[in-house]
């Protein structure tokens, strides 16, 4: 971590994906460190990426420290997600962190792992599955639900798509029905309930709008799903990113920093219902 | 001279002395000589603030205790981060020697609990780069206000945990040190020791209780109590202005903005967990949008979360009791708590 915190790293825009066009737009950004290598980070971790006159949005870093790049895939919804959109490859942004407590995924090892994401939900979830399908024998199987509103919303379409080609267990959905669909309609905790995937010796990680969040974990506990086997990622309004500024504060705990991760144990163990 | 101190383990070394003389003036004159930005509370009508003041002249000591707290030294309303243009130009930092003059008992232990905060985990560098340069100047309480219930927290009002502490009794001017830096300011003064019966004085008026208001705090109860519709009947007057958590010494809550496009400063500021957009997210989730949420929030991130990290955050100075247009008052809706 850099010496004052409140100051980023300079990174440079590399390459720029669309995931999702029309009114709620997302983008992933590549992004490179200009000044120095690579930081190390662990899934689950994130960064805030500050643009000068805007200001700074915490992201959690969407792809898999096994990969080489450092990536974040933005919804424009503020001052500095509409910045970014606008933004060009070679554009000099800051970088703060790495920041957060990561998934525990060296005490996962040799478990099953199943993610649960909704909408944007599915960027931290992505840094877990990449990061299981590059090390695929220290792990026992890989399941992945997705779904979003439509499948225009589906972001990593591509990746997804070719993940599902290459056989693995990959089941996405979307809300309403649409023309040449293939796979479920209806909501995320519906389609968990229909693939039950089996508790046993299984991690379940799911992130998503807070009511999918709610209704999926009821799902999970009538699959057995004990409150330790279920991981979240939680997301606050975030300014200093390391447990100073007080917004994402729940109880004692800091979301930016002793987050945003929390097992569901963690979270049901506070007085401050999530 | 050197005597061993054991009643506050923090200290190592205490000096008793009598000053002949305007203490706290010739104080504050000194360290304005010696460079020092100097806080101390100025008199605005019926009223004390603290401030940074140039001259002696402007300080005056009549007060209970002076409306904002003293963690404006260390912890300022706003303040700049980074000025930047198309990127980075300079991070300002403060290089001067901070003294507080005038600081009481509660303000000086919030202080301590601010430090727990700041600079535990990540270090603050704007924090600590004041709070290095500190120097405290406390005045003992002879009275206290009709709000103040610092005991209540094993808080000594006449016994402040400062560099250097003055106390005015039987008409002479006792000033200690409690610290190296205390005892290097306090060489700076014609003081000479304190005689016997002087010291018994003193020590009467440290072991002093004062009669003040005793909050009741029952943390089991409270925990029992999140979901109780009693903090609804609590924030039914609430204005959600946050003069509470701005007058609170211990608050420490901040937003970070940036002011101008092109070329500017990454400012932070105060905030208040009793503001909507305090915790408002851009997806326009809030996960405290209830003005009882805020409410109840603050009353439990003073008794019950903080105590995770060992203390409660309050001090008991009273001012959000003073100062809050509704009527609100922190030692009943805890002691009542149901």
């Amino acid at each position: 971590m850099m010496q004052n915190p409140y100051v980023p790293y300079k990174a440079q825009i590399v390459e720029i994906r669309d995931e999702v066009r029309g009114p709620r737009p997302i983008k992933t950004f590549k992004m490179k460190l200009v000044d120095r290598e690579r930081f190390d980070y662990k899934s689950g971790q994130g960064c805030l990426v500050s643009i000068f006159g805007k200001g700074e949005s915490w992201f959690t870093i969407a792809n898999s420290p096994t990969r080489p790049d450092l990536e974040f895939s933005v919804l424009k919804t503020g001052k500095v997600t509409a910045k970014l959109h606008e933004m060009k490859v070679g554009d000099l942004v800051g970088i703060r962190g790495p920041l957060g407590r990561p998934f525990p995924l060296d005490e996962w090892k040799g478990m099953n792992i199943l993610t649960i994401g909704g909408g944007i939900g599915q960027t931290p979830l992505r840094a877990i599955y990449q990061y299981v399908i590059d090390k695929e024998n220290d792990y026992g199987d890989l399941t992945i639900i997705y779904g979003a509103r439509s499948s225009r919303d589906l972001v990593y379409r591509e990746e997804l798509f070719k993940l599902i080609e290459e056989g693995y267990n990959v089941h996405l959905s979307i809300d309403n029905p649409e023309p040449g669909w293939k796979y479920f309609v209806g909501f995320v905790p519906d389609n968990v309930k229909r693939i039950k995937p089996e508790a046993k010796n299984t991690i379940a990680i799911t992130c998503g709008p807070p009511i999918m969040i709610k209704i999926t974990l009821n799902v999970l506990k009538e699959l057995g799903f004990k409150e330790d086997q279920i991981y979240t990622t939680l997301e606050r309004r975030m300014k200093c990113g390391i447990g100073k500024c007080g917004k994402c504060r729940i109880e004692s705990y800091y979301v930016c920093r002793d987050g945003p991760v929390f097992s569901y144990a963690e979270l049901s163990s506070m007085l401050e219902k999530i | 001279m050197r005597t061993s101190h054991s009643s506050q383990s923090l200290i190592c070394w205490v000096i008793k002395m009598i000053y002949e003389g305007d203490f706290l003036k010739d104080a504050i004159s000194n360290l304005l000589a010696r460079g020092y930005k100097v806080f101390a509370p100025v008199k605005l009508g019926d009223f004390h603030l603290f401030r940074e003041v140039k001259s002696a002249e402007e300080a005056d000591f009549g007060y209970i205790l002076p409306r904002n707290s003293a963690k404006i030294a260390v912890f300022p309303e706003n303040e700049v981060l980074i000025k930047y243009s198309s990127w980075i130009d300079e991070i300002p930092f403060e290089e001067t020697r901070i003294a507080i003059v005038g600081i009481k008992a509660c303000d000086a232990k919030a202080i301590k609990l601010l430090d727990e905060h700041f600079l535990e985990g990540f270090v603050d560098p704007y924090y600590k780069s004041r709070r290095e340069k500190l120097l405290t100047v406390a005045i003992t309480c002879e009275e206290p206000g009709i709000n103040c219930f610092c005991q209540s927290f094993g808080i000594n009002p006449r016994k402040p945990e400062a560099d250097v502490v003055f106390s005015r009794i039987g008409g002479k001017t006792f000033v200690n040190a409690y610290s190296d830096a205390g005892k290097d300011f306090l060489s700076e003064f014609n003081l000479r020791n304190e005689g016997e019966e002087e010291a018994r004085l003193r020590q009467n008026f440290e072991r002093e209780t004062l009669e003040m208001r005793k909050i009741e705090i029952d943390v089991e109860k409270l925990k029992k109590s999140f979901e109780s519709s009693y903090w609804k009947e609590v924030a039914v007057n609430c204005k959600s202005c946050g003069v509470c958590t701005y007058l609170c010494p211990t608050c420490f809550c901040f937003d970070i903005y940036d002011e101008g496009e092109k070329k500017g400063v990454r400012i932070r500021a105060w905030d208040s967990c009793q503001f909507p957009l305090h915790t408002l997210e851009s997806s326009s989730h809030n996960p405290r949008a209830e003005k009882w949420q805020r409410l109840r929030n603050r009353f439990y991130d003073k008794f019950y979360y903080a105590l995770r990290k060992g203390d409660y955050y309050c001090v008991g100075c009273g001012r959000c009791i003073d100062f809050c247009p509704a009527g609100i008052d922190i030692v009943s809706v805890i002691s009542g708590v149901r």
